[in-house]
């Protein structure tokens, strides 16, 4: 166990430093010179590369990268170009917005997903499975944007139950969260159904029907264990999905997450902020699938890593 | 007759209890004052540093910071911590007296020392080359000598014109700041004199400010909170708006009026800001290097159409760059009316090859700019102008526009400091978008202009530049100045949009429902 955590995480190594290389020359291909977004516009061609060589723009890239590489590797986040405060600080104000966000946005998809999934394979063929089957596929094509202003439209601000953004209380949470966990909850419901119908067709099943249990056992004690692999599967996956997703989410809530402030940041080409939130989203994503597997051992037994 | 002795005592008990028991006509006219103004905007705040801003974070600053004048909103300049001035009579030296007994809020006196400091900060930032939002303003300073402690004397290296209205949005901050920062851009909060003391500012989030009960304007401020909220999507404001979790928005774009307009708990008011939307030309290459071209297209739109449809009627076309209630508004000069064919005259007449032109425009940075762009894109097609139009993003935007990657751009310019000197130097003789037009009449008359601090010979000089560049039709060609809007809730009084797109809102009231 201890070998295969050390060789993910080694793993885990190359697969940051690839991100870091894609993400730093992504962001200087886009036009736009981050320097003379921070001077004014009156600024003169001499005034701006001065301040381009402070910031080391004017040194050639290799040079930039490795700086940057050293800069992470002793955890210096840098200094954002356009609020010209620590990084790691606005991560350290932002973050547990959002990891608030997704995190109970995951809880709502497994909430309604699984029972939604296990409804629709118990009741094949039937309204209950159309009825549920139906929700999942509103739930993964409806646009994020659309549903949260649908949202906010009923339930603030024409039946005044829960504000229309922000944060503070549980309640500002609701439709966030409910609005970022559609898609996650139709992926989970359709995988839970997927997985569930096919091992209600095995052989165990038909023996523990067989032995006279009630349907529910059978369903939930022997047929739903055997689906946590493909579920805790799916939770890795959707903390990436909710993640990203969290960008939308969060400018329709004004919900002030790391989603906000990425957005932000393109647009002012802050380098240092643009660079340090996407290896940390990239972190995260790489530790929770780390975990994920771990997890398939304490699940299946007959799993060796 | 016991009886009705008794209905008697019984009426007149009950309206003796009536009397006492419900609140008098002055206490129920009373309405009690909520603690807390909230104003939203999809302006974001960047720094805690004050001399570094745009134009909300103006709105927010200068009610924890103070200027030395103030620009009111017909463009006269008054007191504010500077109770009078005098100007030498060639105009070199400026000499402030300040008004007694201010103080930050931190309980240090504000004095000429600090003053100077901040006028100093200015132009030791261009020598250190880290100039600040305005150290441009600043760059005839000489130096600045303090006199005593209420006064202190600005002396200049060459006269600058609109001197005062610079000082407008020069916000004074401690000399122990300045001392302790120098020119590098600051990161903490730091006290000023102002009606608030900001209490925190989070990116993305806004900024919360509570009252200083030091303030040197006695009952000021009404409400004892303001806070700014960031929105990124103007929907959520406006639903902020409507459920009323925020009590102003502003600026507001035109598409959600009809919808606030329809809220009897809300009014929606417009405000004429001092901006002006123009299409940029390069005039260093063809076509627009011919002047028969920019006629043509001068001719080819019809402002009319664009502000009737696009902007509701709301909004005014217009030929020349100065709006109203700013120095030099030539009203004389009128935006024409559309006259197709003598666009395409004159285009054919140019001798236009037909060559594809490079129109970039922004994103939504004004009203009804993507449709804006589209009807002008297609009126120059119809006039024959082979027109590819490209919206950009912000960045890519400004790019295209600072190094001359168009033929023609779409854009607007605010007067911030409610004068048109910064937009002629800054624009026009140091061309910042590459135009390549030079005419050196107009360009000595707007130097001559930048020197000229008597008002009536300013205003002169600014109608006589106008004239030039409407009939050179460069670099510019002036479309409309476009309106402006904002929303409150009823239970507010008096908040107002100035026309530099700020707000101040020390006075205004805001009653619990």
């Amino acid at each position: 166990m201890a070998l295969y955590i050390l060789k993910r995480l080694g793993q885990a190594l190359v697969a940051m430093f690839v991100v870091a290389l894609v993400v730093f020359l992504l962001v200087r291909l886009a036009p736009g010179d981050p320097a003379r977004f921070m001077l004014p516009e009156t600024a003169s061609n001499q005034e701006v590369e001065l301040l381009r060589s402070r910031l080391g723009l004017d040194r050639p890239l290799p040079v930039q990268f490795g700086w940057f590489m050293k800069d992470m590797v002793t955890l210096d986040l840098g200094t954002s170009f356009f609020y010209n405060r620590p990084v790691a600080e606005i991560i350290r104000l932002h973050f547990p917005n959002t990891a608030l966000l997704a995190g109970v946005s995951l809880f709502f998809s497994l909430l309604i997903g699984i029972p939604l999934g296990i409804i629709s394979a118990v009741k094949e063929g039937r309204l209950a499975d159309y009825v549920a089957m139906g929700i999942a596929v509103i739930g993964q094509s409806v646009p994020v944007f659309w549903l949260g202003f649908m949202l906010v439209l009923i339930f603030s601000v024409k039946f005044h139950w829960f504000p229309t953004s922000g944060t503070g209380t549980w309640k500002h949470l609701v439709l966030p969260a409910t609005t970022l966990s559609a898609f996650t909850m139709a992926l989970i419901s359709r995988l839970v159904r997927s997985g569930m119908l096919d091992i209600l067709g095995e052989d165990y099943i038909r023996t523990a029907r067989a032995k006279g249990l009630s349907e529910s056992l059978v369903v939930l004690r022997h047929g739903f264990r055997n689906l946590m692999i493909p579920v805790v599967t799916v939770i890795g996956l959707s903390v990436g999905v909710l993640l990203a997703g969290s960008v939308v989410t969060e400018a329709v809530f004004a919900w002030p997450g790391v989603g906000l402030m990425i957005m932000t940041a393109v647009g002012a080409r802050d380098y240092p902020m643009i660079q340090a939130f996407t290896l940390f989203i990239a972190f995260l994503i790489i530790i929770v699938n780390l975990i994920v597997d771990l997890l398939y051992v304490y699940l299946d037994p007959r799993i060796r890593l | 007759m016991g009886q009705r002795i008794r209905l008697f005592a019984i009426i007149a008990l009950l309206l003796w209890a009536g009397f006492v028991f419900s609140p008098s006509v002055s206490q129920a006219a009373e309405k009690a004052m909520a603690e807390e103004l909230v104003v939203g905007s999809t302006t974001g705040l960047r720094y805690l540093e004050v001399h570094w801003m745009g134009s909300q974070e103006v709105s927010v600053n200068w009610h924890v910071y103070e200027p030395l004048v103030w620009l009111d909103a017909d463009g006269s300049i008054k007191p504010m911590l500077a109770e009078s001035w005098t100007v030498s009579n060639d105009g070199l030296e400026w000499t402030f007296r300040l008004r007694p007994g201010i103080k930050f809020s931190n309980g240090t006196d504000f004095d000429a020392e600090d003053a100077a400091a901040n006028i100093q900060r200015q132009v030791d930032s261009i020598v250190k080359k880290e100039p600040t939002s305005f150290a441009f303003m600043y760059a005839d300073v000489g130096k600045v000598e303090v006199i005593n402690k209420q006064s202190f004397k600005v002396v200049c290296k060459q006269r600058i014109g609109p001197f005062l209205n610079y000082l407008s949005i020069l916000l004074m901050i401690p000399k122990e700041t300045v001392e302790k920062w120098g020119p590098k851009r600051i990161t903490e909060i730091v006290p000023g004199t102002g009606p608030y003391v900001k209490q925190s500012q989070v990116p993305n989030q806004g900024a919360e400010l509570a009252a200083n009960p030091s303030y040197w304007k006695k009952g000021l401020p009404v409400v004892s909170r303001l806070v700014y909220r960031e929105f990124k999507e103007e929907a959520t404001m406006v639903n902020a708006l409507r459920r009323g979790e925020v009590d102003v928005i502003q600026p507001l774009n035109q598409e959600f009026i009809p919808l606030l307009k329809g809220d009897k708990n809300i009014t929606v008011e417009p405000f004429s800001p001092y901006e002006m939307i123009f299409l940029g030309l390069k005039c260093d290459k063809p076509p627009f290097n011919n002047l028969k071209a920019r006629q043509a297209l001068n001719l080819a739109i019809d402002r009319k159409l664009i502000v009737d449809t696009l902007l509701k009627g709301v909004g005014r076309p217009s030929g020349a760059f100065i709006q109203p209630g700013m120095p030099g508004y030539a009203a004389q000069i009128k935006a024409p009316a559309r006259d197709l064919a003598r666009a395409k005259q004159l285009l054919k007449e140019s001798g236009y090859d037909g060559r594809k032109l490079n129109f970039v425009g922004p994103p939504e940075w004004y009203i009804a700019t993507r449709e804006s762009c589209e009807a002008i894109a297609a009126m120059l097609q119809e006039a024959g102008f082979n027109v590819e139009l490209t919206l950009l993003e912000g960045g890519a935007f400004t790019n295209a526009r600072i190094t001359g990657g168009y033929d023609l751009h779409f854009l607007g310019s605010r007067a911030i400091t409610g004068e048109p000197q910064r937009y002629l130097d800054e624009r026009i003789v140091t061309d910042l978008y590459k135009s390549g037009w030079v005419n050196k009449e107009c360009f000595d008359l707007i130097k001559e202009a930048g020197r000229t601090i008597d008002p009536k010979a300013k205003e002169k000089l600014y109608l006589r530049i106008q004239e030039i560049m409407s009939n050179e039709l460069a670099p510019q060609v002036f479309l409309h100045q476009p309106p402006g809007f904002f929303a409150f809730r009823n239970n507010v009084k008096d908040f107002k949009m100035l026309p530099t797109f700020t707000f101040y809102a020390p006075a205004v009231a805001k009653y619990k429902d």
